[in-house]
This record gives structure tokens, C-alpha cells and sequence, in this order.
């Protein structure tokens, strides 16, 4: 088998045709002679001609292999022995105890020459442990999960390659010290005297994030004996762009909308991204695209404005191929769905209040933009009905039109079981009432009003920095309207009682306290506005970012009637199926795994908690229909692939007491002895001379 | 009516080309002759036969004066004419004979040596005639011994085309009647052909008491083939194309015309005739050595 050192001077092969280009050029740039003696020469040709043309052949031919030689030459060529033995040294004489340690994180799968990381890292570890002898002890360690093998006997070619594959690539990062471990036990079992350990890996700084907690392990391996030696498959400039994540700037799809859809990019390198463009294709079409500009070093998020039809929809996200393409794509789940129906339980003179009405501005709101097609249902409390509640995705209660005391129970096992419920306070509230309800969805306890009479000088604002959630993560842009230019009047206060956590903060006020807040009671989501839905003690309600606001608090509020399609491992997926037949789910190994889905309640559902392979899964009944996508998210950890910095790096050496390699020459070199590679640049380079020596004197014989 | 001069005939060119060609073989004869110590005029001189009345276009030299003093009558004297030779001069104006640059080409070459070899004849009171060949015998001028004559074939050699392709089978059988009985049948010629059909055809003269010179006229590119890029040779006679590398063919192709050229002496001496070189650029006098030479060994 040959290699090369330099292969990119084999590049320059092209040129070996220019012997062939010239010949023909010469026979087109023919020059015209008008001949006396055309019967002389005719007698010649007629002679000759056969065997001129093959002379001519093989003349060319010739001079092109002399060419091939000598660039080959050039590119530095080595022969190594057929049976893959490479002969790295023993360091010395007497058995020998070799472990390798070989990375198998998600990062070799990143391009190294014409192959990849991971394919150079088995082939060095393939040689390395070939050369075994009797009475040797030969490892092999992954460092990113997966079996260790031990040698005790020579192995074959077809055993090493067997052990080899055996070794999956994890897409996460590599343990580096869970490995020495393993190594340390190896050579505390080991008596031969010679012991040599190599590390086959990338070094990516994500592999090593603290290199200074294994020099416990050096030092225990130097003090073993055991000579230290550090291969990288890496260049020191390394870079990568990646899709870090992707998700929609909503939990409620509503199908027709144009929903943002946020994709996180990182650009890991020193060099900036210009002029290339992030795709979001579905069923194999890009419909929608953004350029992509980053610089070096650069996270940054894309908002890509999307709208889908109606079911089930498998987005891509896609970037040009790179050194790693693995993260250069990310598939996106939606279930985009009809409008969510909304029930609103508002008192029965609300509707006359005018600009003191509780719902006047929420139904304004719903009517206006893209929520203006959702299906609305009033009531006042006294008419809700159980029938009410399980025909609505969403209930709105405004103010102190609170259900009646009978229905609370059923509301709250309604949100337990999905629904999803917006509670706005207003001035005046039934305590009886109100506590009970805030104590079952949200567990707080409701104080009393910030004041007693709002003084319309003195508000409150809307912490835009303080936004955090994705779901709202416009508004804390201005890219819906600026938020933070609301006034807040007046708003209830809260407490959490003792012993319990409480529901998350979505949005703050500026005197710290909650203005949004998100309690997940089972399946469902409630939402608790601190102060009025209409604007009798705020005025965002007459700011732009009111209708974009009411929109998503109304998805938000509605998330709970599916759970999520894209989740990240140990998350499992559910879905929720008609019919109590199996279903089956295409995981993104191509595995079909057979699913029995259970009943709760009154429907059927399907879970699957074994989802760890990130990818797109597919659900589908018994007879092939698709029924739903999911993604699990890929562990991007690896993205990222630069090398430990110089100071790490040099540190690593040093408790290692080594110095890295690059080479595979460089490293046999550290084994004291020549490379197991034979250099045949000055054959390739003799043979050119030779060739040289053959058609000069061919030209003498011949023409 | 005295006939029109023979430049009234030509164009201006031709003419000028005449003169020159003229003055070139006197010059040339006469500077030979000088060298070779050989006297103008050999040959027996003539036996007075008595006179006879004068005609427009006798010579005015033989006019005898003193008849015409006594009787005023214009009569010339007659002379036997001496046993002189016969002089066909054949010359090849097939398109190959072009080839060359300027004056350098196997045509001009070939109807220089014609030139001396008539103007030398002409001196000798040698009767010449002219015989211009191609895909047949295209023109003949018939023997004769004056400067007319001389003029004569200094035109037809000056004006004729050099054009067509080659038939020496046809063109020699065709000049054969014309060439005449015990004469010297000398050919110029390339001799792109089979050297053994030329040398049948001109073997035809021979049973005829004639003898016969070749004088191959070659040009230098044609014997070296000193071409050194891929060329598309063109026939000059048929149009036929042939791209080739010289470099690859060279030495095999020096071989073949050394060959032709073997095998044409061959076929010629076995048939008792002679052969010679004549190369463009080279000394043209060397066909008036062997003229002379033949001559000697025909009247003696």
C-alpha cells in the first residue's frame, strides 16, 4: 500500500497530460506545405506509417509516466509492507504492554485529508496494535463509550478490524479521564517491562475541558513507567459552522400563520462565514432562506419567518457542507393545527364598559393580525358547562368573571389534562373564589394590589431585559413592538407559600415583581396575568406589541394540548393516537420499533421513552400512514472542533512528559526507532530517470 | 511580309525574361567554353554546292555580291550542311517542377540548364528542338538551327505554364516520333514516378538510335525534409493531404528518395542510358559538360 506525506502536491498530476495536450496542439497548429515530392513520400508513409503512429504512442506515453513519477516524487511517497504490519518500535527489548487509547467523540467524524479524523485515528490504531508479539499485552480503549478490548494473544487483521468496528462514534464528547482509568488498570495488571500508552485523538478543546484533573493519571502512569505518547488528527486551525439548535417561536402552530422559526448558529473558527445562506426545506423544497454571516467566533441567532399548511410538517435546516457536515443539518417537527378554540368567561355587563372593559381590548386583539381566525366562545360564569370546557383548547378568564366555585374542580382537571388557561386579574376579585383557583394551577396565593387607587403619574414598566423565555423572546427585541414601552398602573402582588417552587416568571415588571407567569399542572399550561387583560391599570393595550402579545400568550396557553415534537434525550415522545392497534415509530438508525399505545381517559396514546438517537422519527399506523414527526436534538457539543489552545496543550504535555504529533512518521520517531513506512520518493525519483534514459534513446532508435 | 517579331508575341514580363535567359546562357556558355579551352564553333566546315535565288529570310551574309554586282540579280550560296547533331531538349512542367521559392524552384533550375544546353547547340549549328511535357506532350518546337529557333525556345520555355500533373508513359510515347531519328534526347525532369515506368517509356527513344540523358532535378527541401513542426503536406500535382511529424520520418524518408533515386540510375544505365543530379541552387553548367561529351562521342 502506498501513502503519501504531501498529498497535495499530487495536485500537479495534471500535468502529467501535458505531453499528450502538446502533441495535439502541435497536430491542430499544423503548418501547410505545399510538396513536390508527395510520391517519396507517400512511398514513406506507406512504409512506416503503422508503426510511426504506435512509435509516437509509446514516445508519449513515456514521457507522461516520466512526468507522473516525478510529481509523485515530489509528493513524498511511502510503501508500507502488504499485511498492514507497520513495525512501530518496541522501545526496547523483553514483552510489551500497549494501550491505545482511541477518540471516538463526536468530533472525528470531522474531515482530515480526503478521509476523516476518525478513519486516520483506526488506521494508526489498526497498525499499532498489529505488531504484537507472544507475551505482549495489547489494549484498545475508546474514549467516548463503547468496549475496551484486551490482547492477549497476536491478533489478525480481520480480528483488529472486527474490534475496530465494533467502536461506534458517539455524538457526544469523549471522557478522557474515564479512559486513562482504564488505562491505569491495564498497566497496574500488566508485569512485562516495556509499557507504552498512545492517545489517538483530535484533542478538540470540548474533549478536554479541564486537562489540569488528569494529571492525576499522568503522574500515575509516568510513575508506572509507561511511556506517553500524544497523536493528533487535527490541524491547530481547525474551524466548523454549525446548526446549534431550532425551534419555533411558538408552542401552538397555527397553520397558515407566518411563524418565526429561530435557528441558533455558531461559527467555530477563526475565520468569518460570508455570502452563504441558511435553507429551511420541507419535503425536499426550500421554502424559506436567510443569509448567513458570521465572524469569527461568532453565536448568533436567525429569525427566518415560515408559514405552514395545515398537519404534519418535517422541517430541514440546512447550511453548505463543511469539515463536519453531521451539523450542518437539523430537522424541526411541526404540527401546525387549527386555529385554538378559545372560551372567554367575562362578566355579563363587561361588554358595556367601553374602554374599562375587561375583554374589549383582548377581543379587539384576537380579531386583528394573524390570531384574528381563532374561534371564539363567550360566556359568563353562570353559563359555563362542562360541555363548554371540553369543546375549548384554551379559557380565558377576564378579571373576576372567575368559574363558579361547582366548575373549579373540573377546570383544574381539565388544564391537568391539557388545556390550557389564561387568568387575568382585574381590580376587584372574589377571594373566595380566586384563591382556590391560583392555588390549583399556579400554587401562590394572591396578596393584594400593588396600590390601593392607581395614580396614573406614577406605572411600573415591562422588563424588557429580563425576558428570557423563547416563546417571548420578541419582545424583548422590539421585533413585535417595543414592550417595555407599556405602562403598568397597578397589578396584584403574590406570594409562593412555604415549601413550594412556585411558577416560572415569564415577564417582569420593573420593581422586580411578576408581571407573566407559567405554571405546567399535568399536561397543561396556565398563564397568570398579574394585572388587568383590559386597560383600566395598563396601556398595553394600545401599543403595538398588544395583538402579537395576545397571540402568543393564547399559543403558549394551548402548548398543552399535544406534548412537544421536539425534545432532547432523556425526553420521551408521545403523541396522542385514534384506536387502540399498534403504531409504529422509524428511528433515525433505521430501525422500525413497534409501539402498544394506552389508553388514558378517553383516548389513546402512544409513548416511547428509548429515544436517544437525535434525528427525525416518524410515527405511523399499521398500515403505513404517517401520523407524526418528531426530532430529537443532536448533541452539538462536538460542533465545536478546534484544538486545546497552546497553553492547555502544552500543559498536557508537560504532566504527560511528551510532546504531540502530527505525523505518523513523527510519531514512530518517538518510539526511538525509523518509521515503519518506507520513503520511496527517490525510487519514484530513479524510475522518472530512467524513464528519461528510455525515450531518449528511443527517439535516437526510432526517429 | 516579313513575319512579326517574336516579342510583338510576348508579354512585357515574359519578354524581360527572355532577354535575361538569354544573356544568362551566353554569358554562361561562353565563360564554360573559355574554361574548358573549347573553341565556339566545332565541326567540319561546309562544301560550296553552287546558288540559288534569294528568298525573304535568307541569311543576308550568304548573299553573293559579286553575282549581283554583274547581273542584279539577289542569289545566295549553298553549302552542304555538316553531319551536325540533333538536339531534343524535353523539359517537365508538371506542378511538381513548382515547388521551391522564387527563382529557387525545380522549373527554373530545369529551363536554365534547357537554355544553355540550346544556346550551346545553337553555337555548335546543332539543330535543337523542345519538347515540353506533362500528363502528355503539351508542346513541341520542331528542330531547327537558327537564333530564331533559339529565340523561339527561349519563349516557349519563358511562357509556358507550369501546371497539371505527370504521364511520362503517355507524354515519352507521344514525344517519341517527334524527337526524330539519331539525336540526343535529353530529358529534365523530377521524376516523381516509378523509376522503371520512366525508364520504359524513355527506352522507347533509344531503339530509335537516340540517346538519352536524365537529368533529375531536385531540390534540396526535397532530398532533407528539414521541416521540424507537424506540417500537412500538400501534393502539388493532385491537391492530396498528408499531416505528418518530419521528426518521426525524416531518416526513413532520406532512405526512400535515396532509394528512388538509386533505382531510377539503375533502371536507366541497365537500358544504356545516362543519369544525372541536378540540385536548385547548385552549378547549373554540369549539363554542358555531358552534352558536349555525348556530342563528341555521337559525331565520331
Amino acid at each position: 500500500m502506498i501513502s503519501f506525506a504531501t498529498p497535495a502536491a499530487l495536485w500537479a498530476l495534471v500535468l502529467a497530460v501535458l505531453p499528450v495536450v502538446l502533441y495535439l496542439l502541435f497536430r491542430l497548429r499544423r503548418r501547410n506545405v505545399d510538396w513536390g515530392a508527395s510520391y517519396i513520400l507517400k512511398m514513406t508513409l506507406k512504409r512506416r506509417v503503422k508503426e510511426s503512429r504506435w512509435r509516437q504512442y509509446a514516445v508519449l506515453a513515456l514521457r507522461t509516466l516520466l512526468l507522473a513519477a516525478l510529481i509523485a516524487a515530489f509528493a513524498l511517497p511511502h510503501f508500507r509492507p502488504r499485511d498492514g504490519r507497520g513495525g512501530f518500535p518496541r522501545g526496547g527489548p523483553g514483552a510489551l504492554t500497549r494501550v491505545v487509547l482511541l477518540d471516538n467523540s463526536g468530533s472525528m467524524l470531522a474531515a482530515w485529508g480526503s478521509a476523516a479524523r476518525d478513519t486516520e485515528a483506526r488506521r494508526l490504531a489498526s497498525l499499532l496494535l498489529s505488531d504484537m508479539a507472544g507475551g505482549d499485552t495489547f489494549a484498545l480503549i475508546p474514549m467516548a463509550g463503547g468496549e475496551p478490548r484486551v490482547f492477549d494473544a497476536p491478533a489478525g487483521p480481520e480480528r483488529l478490524a472486527d474490534a475496530l468496528r465494533a467502536i461506534p462514534v458517539s455524538p457526544g464528547p469523549a471522557d478522557p479521564a474515564l479512559a486513562l482509568e482504564l488505562a491505569c488498570r491495564t498497566f497496574l495488571s500488566s508485569v512485562t517491562p516495556n509499557r507504552q500508552m498512545i492517545v489517538l485523538s483530535d484533542f478538540a478543546a470540548a474533549d478536554y475541558p479541564d486537562p489540569a484533573a488528569l494529571a492525576s493519571y499522568a503522574e500515575l502512569l509516568l510513575g508506572l513507567g509507561v511511556a506517553c505518547r500524544f497523536h493528533a488528527v487535527s490541524a491547530a486551525d481547525d474551524s466548523n459552522v454549525s446548526i446549534q439548535s431550532a425551534e419555533l417561536g411558538t408552542d401552538f402552530p397555527t397553520a397558515g400563520q407566518t411563524l418565526n422559526l429561530y435557528a441558533g448558529l455558531a461559527n467555530f473558527g477563526p475565520r468569518p462565514v460570508v455570502g452563504g445562506q441558511l435553507q429551511v426545506l420541507r419535503d425536499a423544497r426550500v421554502i424559506a432562506a436567510a443569509p448567513l454571516d458570521l465572524a469569527p467566533d461568532e453565536r448568533k441567532t436567525l429569525r427566518i419567518p415560515v408559514a405552514l399548511p395545515h398537519g404534519e410538517s418535517l422541517l430541514e435546516l440546512r447550511i453548505a457542507d463543511d469539515a463536519l457536515p453531521t451539523d450542518n443539518r437539523l430537522p424541526l417537527a411541526v404540527s401546525a393545527r387549527a386555529e385554538p378554540a378559545v372560551l372567554l368567561l367575562a362578566a355579563a355587563d363587561d361588554a358595556q364598559k367601553g374602554f374599562e372593559s375587561e375583554t374589549e381590548f383582548f377581543v379587539r386583539a384576537l380579531a386583528g393580525g394573524d390570531a384574528g381566525r381563532v374561534n371564539l366562545v363567550r360566556r359568563t360564569p353562570a353559563a359555563l358547562t362542562r360541555g363548554d370546557l371540553a369543546a375549548a383548547q384554551v379559557l380565558v378568564v377576564a378579571g373576576n368573571a372567575l368559574p363558579p366555585a361547582e366548575l373549579a374542580p373540573d377546570v383544574a382537571r381539565w388544564v391537568r389534562r391539557g388545556g390550557g388557561a389564561l387568568v387575568a386579574l382585574s381590580p376587584e376579585m372574589d377571594m373566595g373564589r380566586l384563591r382556590p383557583l391560583l392555588s390549583s394551577l399556579f400554587g401562590v396565593e394572591p396578596d393584594a394590589p400593588n396600590v390601593a387607587a392607581p395614580d396614573y403619574e406614577r406605572f411600573l414598566f415591562v422588563q424588557k431585559s429580563a425576558v428570557r423565555e423563547p416563546l417571548l423572546r420578541e419582545f424583548g427585541t422590539d421585533v413585535n413592538g417595543d414592550i417595555g414601552r407599556a405602562r403598568i398602573y397597578n397589578h396584584w402582588r403574590l406570594s409562593i407559600p412555604a415549601g413550594s417552587s412556585g411558577p416560572e416568571t415569564l415577564l417582569r415588571l420593573s420593581n422586580g415583581e411578576p408581571l407573566l407567569l407559567r405554571a405546567r399542572p399535568g399536561r397543561g399550561v396556565a398563564l397568570l396575568w398579574t394585572t388587568t387583560l383590559g386597560g383600566a391599570w395598563q396601556s398595553l393595550v394600545v401599543h403595538q406589541a398588544w395583538v402579537p402579545l395576545v397571540a402568543r400568550l393564547l399559543d403558549a396557553a394551548a402548548a398543552g394540548a399535544e406534548p412537544p415534537r421536539n425534545v432532547a434525550p432523556p425526553q420521551p415522545l408521545m403523541a396522542p393516537v385514534s384506536g387502540a392497534g399498534p403504531v409504529f415509530l422509524a428511528t433515525p438508525d433505521n430501525t422500525l420499533v413497534r409501539v402498544a399505545p394506552a389508553p388514558v381517559g378517553t383516548q389513546s396514546w402512544m409513548r416511547f421513552d428509548a429515544a436517544s438517537a437525535p434525528g427525525a422519527y416518524l410515527l405511523s399506523d399499521a398500515d403505513g400512514r404517517p401520523l407524526a414527526h418528531f426530532t430529537v436534538a443532536p448533541d452539538r457539543r462536538e460542533s465545536d472542533l478546534r484544538r486545546l489552545d497552546g497553553p492547555a496543550l502544552r500543559a498536557l504535555e508537560q504532566q504527560f512528559n511528551t510532546q504531540l504529533t502530527e505525523t505518523e512518521e513523527a510519531l514512530a520517531a518517538q518510539f526511538g526507532g525509523s518509521s515503519p513506512l518506507v520513503p520511496a520518493a527517490s525510487a519514484f525519483a530513479l524510475a522518472a530517470l530512467a524513464l528519461l534514459v528510455v525515450e531518449g534513446w528511443l527517439l535516437r532508435r526510432w526517429f | 511580309m516579313s513575319p512579326r517579331p517574336l516579342t510583338e508575341q510576348l508579354t512585357p514580363a515574359t519578354v524581360e525574361r527572355l532577354r535575361r535567359l538569354e544573356l544568362f546562357s551566353r554569358l554562361r556558355v561562353e565563360g564554360y567554353l573559355k574554361g574548358e579551352n573549347r573553341s565556339v564553333r566545332q565541326g567540319q566546315s561546309p562544301e560550296f554546292l553552287g546558288h540559288r535565288p534569294y528568298f525573304a529570310g535568307d541569311d543576308l551574309r550568304r548573299i553573293d555580291w559579286r553575282i549581283f554586282g554583274r547581273s542584279d540579280r539577289l542569289t545566295v550560296k549553298r553549302y552542304e550542311e555538316p553531319a551536325n547533331l540533333q538536339a531534343a531538349v524535353a523539359v517537365d512542367f508538371s506542378r511538381s517542377m513548382a515547388f521551391g521559392e522564387g527563382e529557387q524552384t525545380k522549373i527554373e533550375c530545369a529551363i536554365r540548364a534547357a537554355a544553355l544546353i540550346f544556346y550551346l547547340a545553337w553555337l555548335q549549328h546543332d539543330a535543337f528542338s523542345l519538347l515540353v511535357l506533362g500528363d502528355r506532350l503539351r508542346t513541341s518546337i520542331p528542330p531547327g538551327a537558327s537564333r530564331r529557333r533559339l529565340m523561339q525556345v527561349y519563349a516557349a520555355l519563358v511562357s509556358e505554364p507550369v501546371e497539371g500533373t505527370t504521364d511520362f508513359e503517355r507524354a515519352l510515347r507521344e514525344a517519341a516520333p517527334v524527337a526524330g531519328r539519331r539525336a540526343l534526347f535529353i530529358l529534365f525532369s523530377d521524376c516523381m514516378d516509378d523509376p522503371e515506368t520512366i525508364a520504359r517509356a524513355l527506352a522507347r527513344l533509344r531503339t530509335k538510335g537516340t540517346d538519352v540523358i536524365v537529368f533529375q532535378v531536385v531540390h534540396p527541401a526535397e532530398t532533407d525534409l528539414p521541416y521540424q513542426h507537424v506540417s500537412r503536406f500538400t501534393c502539388l500535382e493532385t491537391g492530396a493531404a498528408t499531416t505528418v511529424d518530419p521528426l518521426d520520418i525524416r531518416a526513413a524518408y532520406r532512405r526512400e528518395f535515396e532509394r528512388h533515386t538509386l533505382a531510377l540510375r539503375a533502371a536507366l544505365f541497365r537500358r544504356g542510358m545516362d543519369h544525372c543530379l541536378l540540385t536548385v541552387g547548385r552549378d547549373v553548367e554540369t549539363p554542358l559538360g555531358d552534352y558536349l561529351q555525348r556530342r563528341m562521342e555521337l559525331l565520331s
